[in-house]
């Protein structure tokens, strides 16, 4: 009894080391591979050996759900960007879908349509709003306008619950709009005197519900 | 040689094989449990439907191709059907009151990583670096005995005669506290890597402007509060974030810089905390810390040890003080969970029990606390010594960190020691026996024939107060 205790002992005390260390490792490989440069890894350990090391790490790491990279804060911007959809009515109108992170203007006049480029620096002064509890909605909207102008699958969703919403609060039928747009708006924070203040939209999609499998009424 | 290897080999069993009480594990379940279930009940369940449902922020194909990587899985992949979806953050919730309470802790842990990180998996677009620490912080709590200190578990084992070992195997504790460094430092590191000399502006860092434009970041910063504040006046915080990030594996490492290191973290995610919104990113990475707190801290703020002791701090003071008086005053104020026990210097077969080698004039100079584990502070050092202890300084947390700091602790040390050496001039004393007794300790050398006035007069105060009125 005294060996089958001591064997299991020793075996178990052997899984656990080398469980550590291929966890310890694999946490290594995949969080300094990018910060300190992935020629070194390369150099050190020759090309098709680290692209195997890095394969198996991520592996690894994501059955166990750590496969993250850290990097929080790496540089802080002066700006940010937060989704604006415009929806062209069929009699000349627009209608404009804000983002519940946008910021709201302080000086404009009522009505002032910023997509038009024409209102003064002061007219584009916002209040700052309280950000609380909104951080998984601006994750969202953060990763709605990552990447380059065009279709991209989130998107495509956001745009889906957000014009099902207004049609839905709204009682608008989906006929009465010939073109829906997403458009980035930038947020310039304040710097030295400067308030902050709403800066350009650019076009980001065109988005058509008929041409989307998943769209249904709200 | 060999000996050294030997001994390098011994020592890494040790940091690895070792045993150590188990409440920094217990209170690293409860923080995370706590955190799980408000993230669940106030963000998910709400807006399960939102972010999950087949009308939400997230249609099933979108992330077909990140979950198809090898090694990746969960519970729910091409889950729309939101009745079952909610059912499973009911669950999540059910075994975060496991973690909170420690009821069927192992399993709750495990239960919760799996849940948590298939909900995670469904809709990978909403989630902040705090959401992968939480999923990660349950994947190592799945793997720590942390039953073994402040659960119910324990509790209903020894009912039934069985009185578990508090402490448990380290190994588990060590990875979490290697994960924590691993984090600060691939973040210190990559923030460094982006130092360009010719251009000190490429990096926010670098220029000193991080903080600061952090705190004028519109869709982030709490409010606007904080924007006018100028980047000269948080480019050293920046530096010293950056430096300490870095330096974070090294200074945990040793004991002497482990609390600076832990507070200074504090100050910087309760600083984050309050003024931006990342979620619940500060308060998970806080709840690593505690693994790297003794327990014997944890098990103070508990209250009890594990044999259902009461722990209680002995203060010792001098009763003929009239400061000494106030500030015992105050402290009882402060004492709502009855932790503190005071005692008389003066009694000295009583302190010198307590605190062998302690002298009589040494007790003289500055206030003493004994804590339940044997260790005694004296001065400053004794006020910062009872802030676990005392409720307010829970809520108050970022004094309970400054005092640890360098600068502001030896600022603290050099106004007690002012205090305590001009506690003469200011005190109003009601008797001749307390304005004797100052005098007679006050800027003096507490040589022996001090030492046996101080004696004499402490039996005529004795007598005074025992003297009907």
């Amino acid at each position: 009894m005294r060996y089958i205790v001591r064997a299991y002992r020793i075996l178990g005390g052997m899984a656990v080391a080398a469980f550590c260390f291929c966890h310890l490792g694999s946490l290594l490989e995949w969080n300094l591979r990018y910060p300190l440069g992935e020629e070194r890894f390369e150099a050190t350990l020759g090309e098709q050996r680290a692209a195997t090391l890095h394969e198996y790490a991520g592996r690894w790491l994501r059955a166990l759900s750590c496969e993250q990279h850290w990097n929080m804060f790496g540089n802080v911007g002066t700006s940010s960007d937060v989704p604006l959809i415009v929806l062209y009515r069929k009699d000349g109108k627009r209608v404009l879908l804000h983002s519940p992170l946008e910021p709201a203007l302080k000086n404009a006049p009522p009505g002032g349509d910023y997509l038009s480029g024409k209102l003064s620096d002061e007219q584009r002064e916002v209040e700052w709003p309280l950000n609380f509890g909104n951080g998984r909605i601006r994750k969202i909207e953060d990763n709605v306008l990552s990447g380059p102008e065009g279709y991209s699958f989130a998107r495509m969703s956001y745009m889906r619950v957000r014009l099902r919403e207004y049609l839905a609060a709204s009682g608008a039928s989906l006929a009465d709009f010939q073109r829906i747009d997403l458009f980035r708006l930038r947020v310039m924070h304040p710097d030295g005197e400067k308030p902050a203040r709403l800066g350009g939209a650019s076009w980001v999609m065109q988005y058509e519900p008929r041409m989307d499998s998943e769209w249904r009424k709200p | 040689m060999a000996q050294t290897v030997m001994r390098a080999l011994l020592a890494m069993r040790d940091y690895w094989f070792g045993r150590e009480h188990a409440a920094p594990m217990a209170a690293f379940r409860i923080s995370l449990g706590l955190i799980v279930f408000l993230d669940t009940a106030l963000t998910l369940l709400p807006h399960a439907a939102r972010w999950f449902g087949a009308d939400g922020f997230h249609s099933p194909g979108e992330t077909q191709w990140w979950l198809d990587q090898p090694g990746r899985w969960g519970l729910f992949n091409g889950t729309t059907d939101i009745t079952s979806l909610r059912l499973g953050l009911c669950a999540l919730m059910l075994c975060s009151w496991g973690l909170i309470a420690g009821l069927a802790t192992r399993l709750s842990a495990a239960c919760a990583f799996v849940l948590l990180m298939s909900f995670h998996h469904l809709n990978p677009n909403m989630l902040n670096a705090g959401d992968a620490l939480l999923r990660i912080g349950l994947f190592y709590l799945a793997l720590m005995p942390s039953w073994r200190a402040l659960s119910l578990d324990r509790r209903i084992l020894a009912r039934f005669g069985w009185q578990a070992d508090p402490s448990a195997p380290v190994w588990s504790l060590r990875l979490a506290q290697i994960q924590l460094c691993i984090m600060y430092v691939a973040t210190g590191i990559d923030k460094a890597a982006r130092f360009d000399a010719a251009n000190l502006g490429a990096s926010a860092w670098f220029d000193g402007s991080a903080i600061s434009k952090a705190l004028r970041f519109t869709t982030i910063a709490r409010t606007e509060w904080m924007a006018w504040v100028p980047v000269w006046a948080t480019a050293p915080m920046a530096w010293v974030t950056l430096l300490w990030e870095i330096l974070f594996p090294v200074l945990v490492m040793f004991r002497r810089t482990r609390p600076w290191a832990l507070a200074l973290g504090v100050l910087v995610h309760g600083g984050i905390f309050l003024t931006m919104e990342v979620t619940h990113f500060s308060l998970t990475t806080l709840s690593f810390y505690w693994l790297f707190v003794p327990a014997s801290v944890i098990m103070d703020m508990a209250g009890k040890s594990e044999d259902g002791e009461r722990r209680v701090y002995r203060v010792f003071f001098d009763t003929m003080c009239p400061v000494c008086n106030r500030a015992k005053r105050q402290l009882e104020r402060l004492d709502w969970l009855g932790r503190l026990k005071f005692e008389d210097l003066h009694d000295r077969r009583l302190c010198e029990q307590a605190m062998p080698g302690v002298t009589y004039a040494q007790q003289l100079r500055a206030m003493y606390v004994l804590r339940p584990d044997g260790q005694y502070f004296a001065g400053f050092a004794a006020l910062r010594a009872l802030m676990p202890v005392l409720p307010m300084f829970w809520v108050l947390w970022p004094i309970w960190a400054l005092a640890w700091l360098p600068g502001f602790s030896h600022l603290g040390h050099a106004i007690y020691r002012w205090i305590a050496r001009n506690r003469f001039k200011y005190a109003a004393c009601d008797s001749e026996v307390c304005s004797l007794h100052l005098k007679l300790i006050a800027g003096k050398e507490m040589d022996d024939e001090v030492i046996a006035q101080v004696v004499a007069l402490h039996e005529r105060f004795n007598k005074a107060k025992a003297a009907p009125q």
